[in-house]
């Protein structure tokens, strides 16, 4: 005889709230810090490796290197460059690197939620972040203070931490006889 | 006598030659291949509608030689084709082209309306309209890979823009 079966359900609910409340509530760092490692894709080791050879490489660029009077890029900057490039937060991939015409270099991230566009020079940066949905974030600064906090803020936007919408359902079944 | 009007009418095809390595990146023309060089707010085009493809080919393998003299092998650029575009395209995402024939006869200049300052970026608002702008024209571009390279006339397919 078949018996009308008691389940037990038990939602299993997952300590991670929205990422966009807590964005604006803490630090980006603070948030990234214990999400990074079991939620994103990290920086490899020879991604990041890669990237600074990539600048290593610029550093030989020598006058007219487009055939259009490029101009060559400044040591300083490959410095600036190369330690933005060291302080990458595991959370963020390495961007796509371009020396410019005028002597400065490029780095560039595309993701579905859009693109951001660092430039970078001997005293200057300049930062902009095209969303697909939403005002554009702009940002400029000294090249001294580039740091850290503007990794973080492209890859808050960029690259919002995983999360999951659905409860995740733990099903059991206790047959009546068994009870 | 000159028969090339300075004034460049909407329909002409500008070519611009483009260098390996940081034009083009997997057969895909980058941004940094329509931009200008600091100081100035020029990127050299030549008039393809009068003055045909064999001569922007002779034109981009003198570029080509005059800008390896005496460089290391690591540092060598390598021609490898043409963006071509016609000069509507130009002036439909609000740049402009001009003929500047003191280079030589034929030559041309995109205007972007922005110059850069050397080792500096300009203002993020300005990049982003530069980069905006650009990847507009390099969507509008059609980039044609030279089949033969070294050789003294142009050998592939005939160099058409996108319709406008």
């Amino acid at each position: 005889m078949l018996v009308d079966a008691p389940h037990l359900i038990t939602q299993i609910g997952i300590q991670q709230p929205a990422c966009n409340s807590l964005y604006f509530n803490e630090p980006p760092q603070a948030y990234y810090s214990g999400l990074a490692a079991r939620l994103t894709p990290g920086i490899q080791i020879s991604e990041r490796e890669s990237a600074l050879h990539t600048i290593q490489d610029f550093a030989k660029f020598e006058s007219d290197w487009d055939g259009y009077g490029a101009l060559p890029i400044h040591e300083a900057i490959v410095k600036i460059a190369s330690q933005f490039i060291n302080s990458l937060p595991d959370h963020l991939p390495c961007p796509d690197l371009t020396p410019n015409t005028n002597g400065t270099i490029s780095m560039e991230w595309e993701t579905r939620a859009g693109i951001a566009h660092l430039e970078v020079g001997k005293t200057r940066y300049s930062l902009y972040i095209k969303r697909l949905i939403g005002n554009a974030v702009l940002r400029d600064g000294k090249s001294a203070t580039l740091a850290a906090d503007v990794a973080n803020l492209i890859g808050a936007i960029l690259y919002p931490p995983l999360h999951h919408n659905a409860p995740v359902t733990r099903i059991s079944y206790k047959h009546p006889l068994h009870v | 006598m000159c028969e090339i009007p300075i004034d460049i009418d909407d329909t002409e095809v500008i070519v611009r030659a483009i260098f390996e390595p940081y034009h083009v990146k997997k057969g895909k023309l980058k941004l940094q291949a329509l931009k200008s060089p600091a100081d100035k707010d020029e990127v050299s085009v030549i008039r393809h509608s009068y003055m045909g493809t064999d001569f922007c080919k002779r034109k981009a393998n003198e570029i080509e030689a005059y800008g390896n003299i005496g460089k290391e092998k690591s540092q060598v650029k390598t021609y490898q084709g043409f963006a071509v575009l016609k000069a509507l395209h130009i002036r439909s995402v609000g740049s402009d082209v001009t003929d500047s024939r003191d280079l030589f006869l034929g030559h041309a200049d995109m205007h972007h309306g922005i110059v850069l300052e050397p080792n500096e970026p300009p203002e993020s608002s300005q990049a982003m309209m530069l980069s905006e702008r650009l990847r507009l024209l390099v969507d509008k571009a059609v980039f044609y890979s030279d089949p033969a390279p070294d050789a003294d006339q142009w050998l592939g397919a005939k160099l058409n823009p996108q319709p406008t």
